[in-house]
């Protein structure tokens, strides 16, 4: 087994894990890229979820990984160890996320106001309604302002006042996307 | 039982995700439990949000991302000629292993500039021209090793820095900038030119200069 396959065992497994992580981690925080690796390969696979779920698009999904992890190896001596890494991370990815598409304008637009978001369910602008869809095909069918909402709060668990401190938006904005959101879901699984 | 009045959108998804106060519950369960379409809007919900908590989206194998990571994280370690911005050089009190660096690299830096203006070719001893694709070989084998050296020096560094003065650590931020950008230039020059073995002696060159001058740092660290 490789130096950094022993330190992702280390990250994964159960037995007397904690203490081992936190040596990773302290390591990790310590300037050893080794040790970074085994915390990115234990880490990778949800972030990577994350990621592809708020954004819909692997490709995307992946330039935005890259941009996590090197964001976590900036920040990591700031990690203090009050909530979990797994947290961490996830609160980290979110930030990256949403930071990447305020970079862009348009995007930023479309945060906030998201008409085409707010209109979908309403309007069942579903063009391929005879097609029932997995989730993961129906989420990425969702405007980014509703998808973003939907996966923060009910795949994630952000309350809408996290979520409006995050992405800018008004708390009621957040309850209005989430619920167009679900309805839109259903329509597109034929539920 | 058929009812005439329903349970409002917010009622729904607030039961589908039970985020009704608790009076706010109690109204509608007790309509729930008498009403089918409502119970049957609110299952449909509840099943979207279920699926989509239980869903994987499937990654790929995402091993070939972690290169392009460690090598941005390496590239980070790096400090760029435009992040120092400390106070004026002539200001600073320099440690001597700083200012045996800065002639050293003076020096490195003098000579590339040189090679680079007359198009220099290194020769032997005897005046003749060394076969090229040996030294071109050595010389980028060499570089390699120093590449590879500054890098585990960089790493080590870190661990210093804490303990390192801040006009010391600005004044080492300034040298490494000043040979990273050498560096930098290099490497460009080589790809325009890339069998000039000149060049790439010069590269192994800069990059002995940035290691001997991180083992100094790290020496007196």
């Amino acid at each position: 087994m490789s130096r950094v396959n022993e330190k992702v065992a280390a990250v994964q497994g159960d037995d007397g894990a904690a203490a081992r992580l936190d040596a990773i981690v302290q390591r990790a925080q310590s300037g050893d890229v080794d040790a970074f690796e085994a915390v990115y390969r234990a880490h990778v696979s949800a972030i990577h979820a994350l990621c592809r779920r708020m954004c819909g698009d692997d490709r995307e999904a992946r330039d935005l990984v890259q941009d996590v992890f090197v964001r976590a190896w900036e920040r990591l001596r700031s990690f203090r160890g009050q909530s979990t890494l797994a947290t961490w991370l996830h609160r980290l990815a979110v930030n990256v996320v949403l930071e990447t598409w305020r970079a862009s304008k348009r995007e930023a637009l479309r945060m906030i106001d998201d008409p085409e978001g707010l209109a979908f369910g309403a309007t069942g602008r579903n063009t391929n309604a005879d097609v029932a869809m997995d989730i993961a095909a129906a989420l990425t069918r969702l405007p980014r302002g509703s998808r973003t909402v939907f996966v923060l709060h009910d795949i994630e668990g952000y309350s809408h006042d996290e979520i409006a401190s995050m992405t800018g938006i008004a708390t009621g904005t957040s309850r209005t996307q989430l619920f167009r959101a679900r309805r839109a879901l259903v329509t597109l699984l034929r539920l | 039982m058929t009812h005439t009045v329903h349970l409002t959108e917010d009622q729904l998804q607030g039961a589908a995700d039970a985020s009704l106060d608790a009076e706010q519950m109690r109204v509608a369960y007790g309509h729930l439990a008498t009403c089918e379409s409502c119970a049957a809007d609110v299952a449909r919900l509840r099943t979207v949000m279920t699926r989509a908590r239980e869903a994987n989206p499937g990654a790929p194998s995402l091993d070939g991302l972690w290169p392009a990571i460690r090598s941005r994280i390496e590239e980070s370690k790096v400090v760029r000629p435009d992040a120092f911005a400390g106070p004026a050089a002539g200001a600073r009190s320099r440690p001597p292993w700083l200012a045996i660096g800065s002639v050293a690299l003076a020096a490195t830096l003098f000579v590339a500039a040189l090679a680079q203006m007359q198009g220099w070719r290194p020769r032997s001893s005897d005046g003749s021209q060394p076969s090229a694709d040996v030294a071109f070989a050595s010389a980028a084998d060499s570089t390699r090793v120093y590449e590879d050296e500054s890098r585990r020096l960089l790493n080590d560094l870190e661990m210093q820095r804490a303990m390192m003065g801040p006009s010391a650590s600005a004044s080492l931020n300034g040298d490494l900038a000043i040979i990273d950008r050498s560096i930098a230039e290099q490497k460009e020059a080589l790809v325009r030119d890339p069998h000039n073995v000149a060049l790439q002696r010069l590269l192994a060159a800069s990059y002995r200069e940035k290691v001997e001058l991180l083992r100094r740092a790290n020496n007196a660290g």
